[in-house]
């Protein structure tokens, strides 16, 4: 199949003022994503996600290793942005601060589309169209955004992404600033959008639980660096770089019995992206270290198809606990604590108006 | 789990908190009432709006500005603290009381080096010289796990990660020995490694100090492992309280079985536990204010509001027909 993006060898470099050091904030980061697909990208602040969403949208110019859209290099000194209008298409984290304040939100939605050469009335058959695939009421687009919550400010940010009908979506963190409900619609409107129109996601997140539903493949980052990469569930299940399995470790599911076992926990933080550590960028917290990690980079090991990782003692490490799909031995339980219903049919109820 | 029947450290009695309008007085809480015991660390969850901010400041008798305490009482150590002088009322503040803010930065002064902010916490409240004060700052850090707190003494806020500057804050809340901690939303912003770490060190040192928490969070996932009690607010009113298994395992009140929902990435039991927007029922007064959201809604909800009744020894629920796991 062929990829709709894909990422080589992506290092991206920022100068310190004043200083003659660098912030490594990526580091050799190669991934693709493939039509329809969401690949999650995960990893804890400075761990440098959102830089890579941020080269991939154009925001920031790569320092080095190139990116392709449909095998058309779209950055670097050779690519080209300019065939890629409305194709490419990202929201971000803070609905409030994405949409303009004075902008009635049918003109943020509807902006988009403006260097795409269409009529006016194509633009608004498209910009209402767009609202109603976030199902908000058509009657909104006269409104402002500061009019509405948060979770419906996010489904504008939502329309005004899929107005153009893009191939690749970059969503960066989009439902941490929600409450729970409103975080768990806009995650079912992406997956139904997703399936209407086969949609590439590239879904940026710290929110493990909420990745290891939507994605179908995710890659774990540490200081820059793609640690582990594979089949969702796989990863999830079975990790085998220690620190994808601390991280998931520290998940806490609303369930008082269930656990994510994991022989790492992870201490301390994320050290300094200015002076990155020769070996392992891990070895300094990582339980499984071993005298080669402080000297060595661990080079890619290929664990199954499709299921890399970069550590030396991968084996052990996924040998250390029994896999265990926890996620979804949660999803059981929450179905049988929830199905429960009181001796009130709620079928026969009488709505009081 | 402490018995219930033991003298609470804390009880929160119908406290009612408004803030005024141009028309009518928003109220913000209604008539909340609750008890943490001695060495208890009760969860209180909802969404924002709630009013679980309000809660938190109240009980320390600062209500948010423009808030105002309409009634009820806060005792705490046999004294209503809404009625105590501001002076007196200072002096509790961070010595016996003492909450833990999220965004730590905020809260630290930038000019001050952390070390001087922590030991003026103990030279104010438990009035000790300045060595001593500085020592026993020392030591605060460490506790809070500080990697070589020696040198971090002299740093400046700007210096520290937020993850540091929120163990800062943790230390400047503990270092008086509090009875009663409140934690208002304290970890979230923070990444889930550091998250960890911060919620084993406040449950570490909360238990050997034999402190009281009241841990507000809007994250079901924390209280479901980390707390004694949890109760679940809505709408300015507590739905729902009851041991932490209880609650997770035979959850009663219509709206907590939605906010599980929430959590549970079925979409299929969302759907069961959510009205949509359109098929809401207007809310009326006197009525229970979840009627308008609630799928088992009955004409009755809408025209009383339903007793907090405890329908399982500990376990309250304001729901005229709450689920049954039987």
């Amino acid at each position: 199949m062929n990829a709709i993006l894909t990422v080589e060898n992506l290092f991206k470099q920022f100068p310190i003022a004043g200083s003659k050091q660098v912030v490594q904030a990526v580091n050799d980061v190669s991934f693709s994503i493939q039509p329809g697909e969401t690949l999650g990208l995960v990893g804890e602040s400075g761990s440098g996600k959102t830089t890579v969403g941020r080269c991939i949208i154009g925001l920031l110019e790569p320092s080095a290793g190139a990116i392709y859209f449909k095998g058309r290099p779209i950055s670097g000194r050779r690519g080209s942005r300019r065939d890629l209008t409305g194709k490419v298409q990202f929201v971000f984290q803070e609905p409030a601060e994405s949409l303009d304040p004075r902008m009635k939100i049918g003109q943020s939605i509807n902006e988009p589309l403006l260097p795409m050469k269409l009529d006016r009335t194509m633009r608004q058959q498209k910009t209402l169209e767009a609202i109603r695939l976030v199902r908000l009421d058509p009657d909104m687009l006269d409104g402002y955004p500061a009019e509405l919550s948060a979770g419906q400010q996010q489904r504008v940010g939502i329309a005004r992404a899929m107005v153009t009908h893009p191939e690749l979506v970059v969503l960066d963190e989009p439902t941490s600033a929600l409450d729970p409900t409103a975080r768990a619609e806009i995650i079912d409107l992406l997956q139904r959008i997703q399936a209407e129109r086969d949609t590439a996601y590239l879904f940026i997140s710290h929110d493990l639980s909420t990745v290891r539903f939507i994605s179908h493949r995710v890659a774990v980052m540490y200081l820059g660096m793609i640690v582990e990469q594979g089949d969702a569930q796989e990863v999830f299940n079975r990790p085998h770089h220690p620190y994808a399995s601390g991280l998931l470790s520290s998940v806490l599911l609303p369930h008082p019995h269930l656990k994510i076992e994991s022989s790492v926990s992870l201490k301390g933080e994320i050290p300094s992206p200015i002076n990155l550590p020769k070996g392992c960028f891990l070895a300094s917290r990582c339980p499984f270290v071993i005298d080669r990690c402080r000297t060595q980079m661990p080079p890619m090991s290929i664990v199954d198809d499709g299921h890399f990782v970069h550590c030396f003692r991968h084996e052990d490490v996924a040998a250390s606990v029994p896999p265990s799909d926890t996620f979804v031995a949660f999803m059981r339980e929450a179905e049988r604590v929830l199905s429960r219903r009181t001796s009130t049919d709620p079928s026969t109820q009488v709505h009081s108006h | 789990m402490p018995e219930t029947s033991a003298a609470p450290l804390i009880a929160v009695r119908d406290l009612r908190v408004e803030f005024p309008g141009a028309n009518a007085s928003k109220e913000v809480l209604k008539r909340v009432s609750l008890t943490v015991q001695p060495g208890e660390i009760l969860g209180l969850v909802g969404e924002s709006g709630a009013g679980k901010t309000t809660l938190a400041r109240s009980i320390l008798g600062v209500p948010p500005t423009s808030g105002r305490i309409a009634a009820g009482e806060v005792i705490f150590e046999g004294r209503n603290i809404l009625d105590l002088p501001e002076p007196e009322l200072r002096k509790l503040r961070g010595s016996r009381l003492s909450i833990v803010v999220p965004n730590p930065r905020a809260e630290l002064n930038p000019t001050m080096t952390v070390g001087k902010q922590i030991a003026a916490m103990a030279r104010i409240h438990l009035g000790v010289d300045r060595a001593q004060a500085a020592r026993m700052a020392l030591a605060m850090l460490s506790d809070v796990h500080i990697p070589d707190p020696q040198r971090r003494m002299n740093a400046y806020p700007h210096e520290l990660s937020g993850g540091m500057a929120q163990r800062v804050v943790i230390a400047m809340a503990l270092i008086c020995n509090p009875a009663f901690i409140i934690s208002d939303d304290a970890t979230s912003g923070l990444d889930v490694t550091v998250q960890a770490q911060i919620l084993s060190l406040l449950g570490g040192l909360a238990a050997d100090h034999g402190s009281a928490m009241l841990f507000i969070t809007r994250d079901i996932g924390i209280a479901a492992h980390f707390c004694d009690r949890v109760a679940v607010l809505y709408s300015g009113e507590i739905m729902e309280l009851a041991p932490r298994e209880e609650l997770f395992l035979k959850p009663a009140h219509p709206y907590t079985l939605m906010l599980l929902a929430a959590f549970s990435h079925s979409p299929k039991l969302r759907d069961a536990w959510r009205v949509a927007e359109t098929g809401a029922r207007q809310i009326r007064d006197g009525g229970c204010s979840y009627a308008n959201r609630c799928p088992l809604a009955q004409p009755v909800c809408s025209d009383g509001r339903p007793p907090f009744a405890e329908i399982r020894p500990g376990h309250f629920a304001r729901c005229h027909f709450p689920v049954s796991h039987e």
